[in-house]
């Protein structure tokens, strides 16, 4: 599996574990990681939000058509070995990242906070990571 | 019929109605133009003026002017809204590719406000500022 940091800082801990988690995913072919551009720091907050994108391997598979809508034939066309709903529901059963909190069909969304509060501070700050998953198709 | 004791004519009262509503007619009424409409836009948890780079950018308005916000919510899986508790006004609550507005009239007194976008007030939240500059 081919994965591109190339345009992510690195920031974000649950996207860490994702990454670490679609690395295991033998139907991914290609996982790609960038920052988005909202993301922005404030006295209370520091707002991380990094998209993901996928490609799913292609598998080969042979299928039964009629040519000239008369004559049986078998085509050879090429699928994804997994959907983005796939990815979706094997995600979910995984402890370090869980179901998403909203998903369509073209992407997955998680949306995880989380307060910090450093030695000698009372407020502290909060973390709000926003995880974007897509699906990328493959070029033809 | 009788109030208090005496007896008033029916003359009487739709005399006193006819009488009120031509003071009525004679008071200065406050007429006011149309809203000044102001498009914002929610996209990565944030507000930005439509065309503008800015996040959360603060919004200037004359006291008791009256304003109307169109939001328009580009984020896509998210559900955002726009409020100003000060006023007590807000849009509904708006889900990605949906579009709704609110008017309000400004504060009259000059000052800083706070609008907000309620389920993510965080980081969407900015200023409102009331003045006569």
């Amino acid at each position: 599996m081919d994965i591109d940091r190339s345009g992510w800082s690195g920031e974000g801990t649950f996207t860490t574990a994702l990454i670490e988690q679609l690395k295991t995913f033998e139907s991914i072919d290609l996982v790609r990681v960038e920052d988005a551009p909202s993301s922005r720091t404030d006295a209370d907050y520091n707002f991380i939000s990094n998209e993901v994108y996928v490609r799913f391997r292609r598998e080969e598979s042979v299928e039964p058509a009629r040519w000239l809508g008369i004559v049986p034939v078998r085509r050879t066309v090429w699928k994804p070995a997994m959907t983005l709903g796939d990815l979706e529901s094997q995600l979910a059963a995984l402890d370090d990242v869980g179901a998403p909190d909203y998903a369509d069909e073209g992407m997955l969304q998680y949306l995880k906070a989380e307060r910090i509060i450093p030695p000698y501070q009372t407020r502290g700050y909060k973390i709000v990571e926003l995880v974007r998953i897509y699906s990328l198709k493959h070029e033809t | 019929m009788s109030i208090l004791g005496r007896k008033i004519s029916v003359k009487a009262i739709v005399a006193l109605v006819f009488a009120m509503i031509g003071v009525a007619g004679l008071l200065p009424v406050r007429t006011k133009g149309q809203p000044r409409e102001i498009v914002l836009v929610a996209k990565g948890m944030a507000f930005y003026a439509s065309g503008t780079n800015t996040a959360n950018p603060e919004i200037t308005v004359r006291p008791g002017e009256s304003i109307r916000v169109v939001l328009k919510n580009e984020d896509r899986g998210m559900t955002h809204d726009f409020a100003v508790p000060a006023v007590k006004a807000a849009t509904d609550p708006l889900n990605w590719n949906e579009q709704g507005g609110v008017t309000f009239e400004a504060p009259e007194k000059p000052g800083t406000y706070e609008y907000m976008c309620r389920p993510h007030v965080l980081m969407m939240k900015g200023a409102l500022k009331v003045t006569n500059d």
